[in-house]
């Protein structure tokens, strides 16, 4: 037996140079087709995204964070127990570096049980999509969907990719359309896309009551790196709840944009959290 | 069994079917999958003969189940269908992917059946008795445990139906001797695999200097069909890493069928693959020839 795989070790070589070659090209060739690093260490869960911005903005609020955390697990359906971890890191984005555990009582309270930071003075607040009533009120609203964004890094995307992204990044040109009164904002992309043959899939995220957006036209989140995904924003403002909460207004300019890097590319900094 | 393939060196088999099962599992190409769904289906009904039948039975509802549910949770592809009453759409290219990967599935289910005959027990503790023992044992163990736990659970039914006659009537009954015999059959199988495990210690099994004897020689021919099979496995993924078999699904169903180098490809691919039946079939008609002389 010894004496067999010492006779025949040129078999043993070649299998291990052939597994070794193959190991190693697939290691570059998938390093080489990925985008660059993301910035934060994750948004694959949708769960997780609350405290994943504390973890790399502030070494001491994501300590906070993390001791935060096995109390919201415990209780997840509990109001109580889900503060802390919102609180540690609402305040870490405030109040970066420098902010001790004890000063987090300061930082703005949910809201609401849907793990909404309180919206921002003179924005409309979410309207729960099981509340709303759709009447036959008739109004007008700009709707156009683009991922200009994902231009930039076209050269380094797989095939895949490159064959959905339109020339100039835009997938739905700014588009008048009437809707009736107590229709959100995924309402009227779910029918847009409908009616103008643009591909969309979607899950529904019961934690926050509303849809997610996956893809729209077949580009996907995670399709430019691990920081990218769509989001909406909805007259200059992105909004901090999800799409299916947010009811139109007569006159509102809805704009659904591409991400690379969680909303700082297109100036909707909100971390993770709003990657709806 | 005994044929000119599983004659050959358990290196050689084990080899083989790495290769068969690796490359059936990565490759999505159509041609290739029916290349290896065609070779994996012979080879099945070579090794198997009707019992093949008996698998596709389970098979063929496994694979379609995959046909119908892929498009159920994936709604990638540019040509939208139509929508689920949910609002998501329906695309062909996840239909195309879902009867790919069904097919996909269904070869290796049928590689695996094959694999089953050719490497016996005894093939499987030769190669990995020196460099792996409790892998070794593991693994023949594992193998041999469904069809040796059938054999004993029909033994134990045969059994208990003679001592306890006129229970098997009702319904009550029949599940109450079915839970007593699973529970016998739990309690026999485990003390067979203490024992098995005692008796290969005791023998001194995985020990440091201890040989085996085994009827397996390493011929000339096996060095040539190795070398032979491994150079066709390193063009294929040469070939596959180069790009030269280029293939997606989603967005849109987009790649190479035709050209000089697919067809390159085609024929490597179904040259390893029918290994085991051209043996056969070389011997076949070498024997025919000898017959034919004498």
């Amino acid at each position: 037996m010894k004496a067999f795989f010492i006779k025949y070790k040129w078999i043993w070589i070649g299998v291990l140079a052939v597994a070794a070659g193959l190991t190693i090209a697939f290691v570059t060739g998938g390093s080489l087709n990925s985008a660059p690093a993301p910035q934060t260490a994750t948004i694959a869960t949708t769960a997780a995204t609350t405290t994943a911005p504390a973890a790399t903005k502030a070494p001491a609020a994501s300590a906070a964070a993390s001791a935060a955390q096995p109390s919201s697990a415990a209780q997840p359906t509990s109001q109580a127990a889900t503060q802390p971890t919102t609180r540690a890191a609402a305040a870490s984005r405030q109040q970066p570096v420098t902010v001790k555990p004890q000063a987090t009582t300061t930082a703005p309270k949910p809201t609401d049980a849907y793990r909404t930071e309180s919206v921002p003075e003179g924005k409309p607040q979410p309207q729960e999509p099981q509340e709303q009533t759709i009447t036959p009120e008739k109004h007008t609203c700009t709707f156009s969907v683009s991922c200009v964004s994902a231009l930039a890094q076209k050269d380094s995307l797989p095939d895949s990719v490159k064959e959905v992204l339109p020339d100039d990044g835009v997938i739905l040109a700014p588009l008048s359309l009437s809707f009736n009164e107590g229709e959100s904002v995924f309402d009227i992309l779910a029918r847009v896309c409908r009616e103008q043959h643009i591909h969309m899939e979607y899950t529904n995220t019961p934690i926050y009551n509303s849809a997610y957006i996956e893809g729209i036209g077949n580009l996907y989140e995670f399709d430019c790196g691990a920081g990218s995904g769509w989001m909406y924003r909805v007259n200059g403002w992105f909004p901090n709840y999800g799409s299916s909460r947010y009811a139109v207004k007569d006159g509102d300019v809805i704009e659904w944009l591409y991400t690379c890097n969680l909303g700082r590319d297109i100036g909707g900094d909100y971390g993770a959290q709003t990657g709806e | 069994m005994r044929d000119a393939f599983s004659d050959r060196h358990p290196l050689v088999n084990l080899v083989f079917f790495a290769a068969a099962t690796g490359f059936g599992m990565f490759l999505m190409q159509p041609v290739c999958l029916a290349v290896a769904a065609i070779c994996a289906l012979l080879t099945a009904l070579f090794y198997n003969g009707r019992q093949t039948a008996a698998l596709l039975k389970f098979i063929l509802p496994a694979a379609a189940v995959i046909i119908l549910v892929n498009p159920l949770f994936n709604h990638r592809g540019a040509t939208v269908l139509t929508y689920f009453p949910w609002g998501n759409p329906l695309t062909l290219e996840s239909l195309l992917y879902g009867i790919a990967s069904a097919v996909l599935i269904a070869t290796v289910a049928l590689w695996c059946m094959s694999l089953n005959r050719v490497m016996t027990t005894d093939k499987i503790v030769f190669l990995f008795g020196k460099v792996a023992p409790s892998l070794g044992l593991l693994l023949s163990m594992a193998l041999r445990f469904v069809p040796c736990f059938a054999a004993q659970f029909r033994e134990t039914m045969a059994a208990q139906r003679q001592l306890s006659q006129g229970t098997g009537k009702s319904f009550v009954g029949r599940v109450k001797a079915g839970v007593r015999v699973f529970s016998v059959m739990v309690s026999r199988s485990m003390e067979n695999a203490v024992d098995t495990s005692d008796s290969m210690k005791s023998r001194g099994y995985g020990l440091k200097g201890r040989t085996a004897f085994s009827l397996f020689r390493f011929y000339a021919k096996d060095a040539v069909l190795l070398a032979l099979m491994l150079t066709e496995a390193a063009a294929l993924s040469a070939l596959l890493l180069c790009g030269r078999l280029p293939f997606r699904y989603y967005p849109s169903v987009k790649g190479a069928i035709g050209g000089v180098w697919a067809f390159v490809f085609y024929g490597i691919y179904a040259a390893l693959l029918l290994t085991p039946l051209l043996l056969n079939i070389g011997e076949d008609v070498k024997w025919k020839r000898l017959r034919s002389k004498i």
